[in-house]
């Protein structure tokens, strides 16, 4: 998808399944092994269910739909920002919702809307923005 | 307020620079931040703020601030508490 096939209001939505093993896999590619990703008895001593997937494991998600589909594999981020809202568990599937906001032309961007929903109960567990831009050959 | 006054702390924002004076004299050879993925991350934020639509030709030839200052007003763009 180049820019000029990117509208306000265009929108994609994809579900990911989160197992304990994507979990462990993230925490060896990264080396995060804090507790409160792996030991349960640890983790519900701070006030959780279970143990949480790691934060930046759930954003990772938006990599694949922003890369893959919109604004596509055309596209680099620019600028990401994002605030947590509720801890995912291992188990859960999440749906990650992208969003066409504004299409600046004039620099070749986009910006857009990103939400995070855990799928069965619908509440949201990320929300935030990005900017992507189309870099030309010459950059 | 001026444009200028209502527009820094979009450029304080973007180049990371809190003590940022931005000045109708500045260009990109004076801010250390201002680079190209920075640039389009300003004028993206500035379309958010103005609700503008800026084109290629709008950003074409301008030598400093006071120049992009000057499109925004020619384009309609008022400042907060003016007008």
């Amino acid at each position: 998808m180049a820019l000029v096939d990117v509208k306000e209001g265009d929108e994609v939505v994809t579900d990911f399944w989160v197992t304990e093993e994507k979990i462990l896999q993230f925490a060896e590619l990264v080396g995060d092994f804090a507790p409160i990703h792996f030991d349960s008895e640890f983790a519900r001593n701070k006030g959780f269910d279970d143990t949480i997937a790691h934060g930046l494991f759930t954003a990772s998600f938006i990599s694949g739909v922003l890369g893959n589909s919109l604004p596509g594999p055309e596209s680099v981020i620019n600028e990401l920002t994002l605030k947590y809202h509720r801890p995912l568990y291992k188990g859960q599937t999440i749906q990650v919702r992208v969003s066409v906001q504004r299409v600046v032309h004039a620099v070749n961007a986009v910006y857009l809307a990103i939400t995070i929903f855990e799928k069965s109960s619908s509440k949201k567990v990320v929300s935030g923005r990005v900017i992507c831009s189309y870099p030309s050959e010459d950059t | 307020m001026s444009i200028i006054e209502e527009l820094q702390p979009i450029f304080r924002s973007v180049f990371e620079d809190t003590g940022l004076i931005v000045t109708r004299e500045m260009s990109a050879n004076d801010v250390e931040n201002w680079d190209s993925l920075n640039h389009i991350t300003l004028i993206v934020e500035i379309e958010l703020h103005t609700g503008l639509t800026l084109t290629t030709e709008d950003l074409m030839n301008l030598a400093n601030v006071g120049d992009f200052i000057d499109m925004l007003e020619s384009k309609g763009f008022i400042p907060n508490g003016a007008g």
